[in-house]
């Protein structure tokens, strides 16, 4: 599973974005497999960023530019991370 | 009736001898106090010192013994010699709060220790120097100026893939050619500095530097359009 959600590129124009965990990383978290990503979302997007969890292959790149983000069902919103987690990662305010 | 006093003379040999005094006959009786003195004494048994000393009996400072006279002493298997010691267990250390933590245990090989470090962080400085030289993380980071803070390589091709990395919690595919790196633990600073190189004939640099990422650009040499690159190699060091 990934994490997609929508920005923009250097020209401004909307894209998609995905994030990949890194396995050790998510093997040093706790809880289902979509926990952890939201817990990545929390800690790697701005807070308040629209994205979702999604088991989608997104191995055909030859317009990778040109993907577009269609919010799902499932959609979520990254939050603040606690005070504890800022402290673990050494972060004084979230992005 | 006792005899009173009697003259020398009146004595067939003129004077008492030893040998006139009856054997046990002096008795403490007929010796006055403090007339025993040191002269007269030729050693004392021990066992005959018994009791409390007075302090004062004894000089302020014991005189100087060397160890060679210390011999036949019982041997303490609670200390350690001073000069070569072998440890054949765990030695461990105590907390000037509280609890007790490992610092080494021998394997059951001749070629094998375990040093163990904080359950927190373990620092290395040097003398007089309250400067952090060297810090462990119990997560496994070696904090200083010449241990890599961050890497990762990863194929940027088809279905990304994260290969392997230190102190990186995600990367953000944010366009064809373009990657973010996400570190786990941010850097203090944006003065770190970042290597990354890949395998094609591609150039590219970095940017978008703060304390929780960086940007990775990878470009088609030719024409100079971002292009997906299949392996990425990028390391950074700094505070």
């Amino acid at each position: 599973m990934k994490i997609i959600y929508p920005t923009t590129n250097e020209d401004g124009e909307a894209i998609v974005a995905q994030i990949i965990a890194a396995p050790n990383f998510l093997a040093q978290l706790e809880g289902t497999e979509e926990e952890k990503l939201i817990h990545i979302a929390n800690k790697d997007l701005p807070t308040g960023t629209k994205y979702e969890i999604t088991d989608a292959e997104l191995t055909d790149r030859s317009f990778r530019d040109a993907w577009e983000y269609t919010a799902g069902s499932d959609e979520k919103t990254s939050a603040d991370l606690s005070a504890e987690d800022l402290a673990k990662y050494n972060m004084t305010e979230n992005l | 009736m006792a005899i009173d006093k009697i003259n020398a003379t009146a004595l067939l040999d003129g004077g008492v001898s030893t040998a006139d005094i009856a054997d046990d006959a002096i008795t403490t009786a007929k010796i006055a106090d403090s007339q025993i003195t040191d002269g007269k004494i030729a050693a004392v048994a021990a066992t005959k010192l018994t009791g409390t000393v007075a302090d004062a009996r004894f000089p302020a400072a014991l005189p100087a013994v060397s160890g060679a006279a210390l011999t036949n002493l019982p041997a303490d298997t609670t200390k350690a010699p001073l000069a070569n010691p072998t440890f054949t267990g765990t030695v461990s250390k105590t907390g000037s709060s509280s609890g007790t933590s490992k610092v080494f245990t021998t394997s059951n090989t001749a070629t094998e220790n375990w040093f163990y470090i904080g359950s927190s962080q373990t620092h290395f400085r040097t003398q007089g120097d309250s400067a952090n030289r060297l810090t462990l993380t119990d997560d496994g980071r070696g904090l200083s100026q010449f241990t890599a803070k961050s890497w990762i390589t990863f194929n940027g091709q088809n279905s990304i893939v994260i290969n392997e990395s230190h102190n990186v919690s995600s990367i953000s595919d944010i366009g064809t050619g373009q990657y973010r790196v996400n570190f786990q633990n941010n850097m203090a600073n944006n003065n770190y500095c970042i290597n990354t190189h890949d395998h094609s004939w591609g150039n590219g640099w970095s940017d978008g530097q703060s304390t929780s990422k960086y940007d990775i650009k990878r470009r088609n040499q030719a024409d100079g359009a971002y292009q997906d690159v299949a392996v990425i190699w990028s390391l950074v060091f700094g505070d």
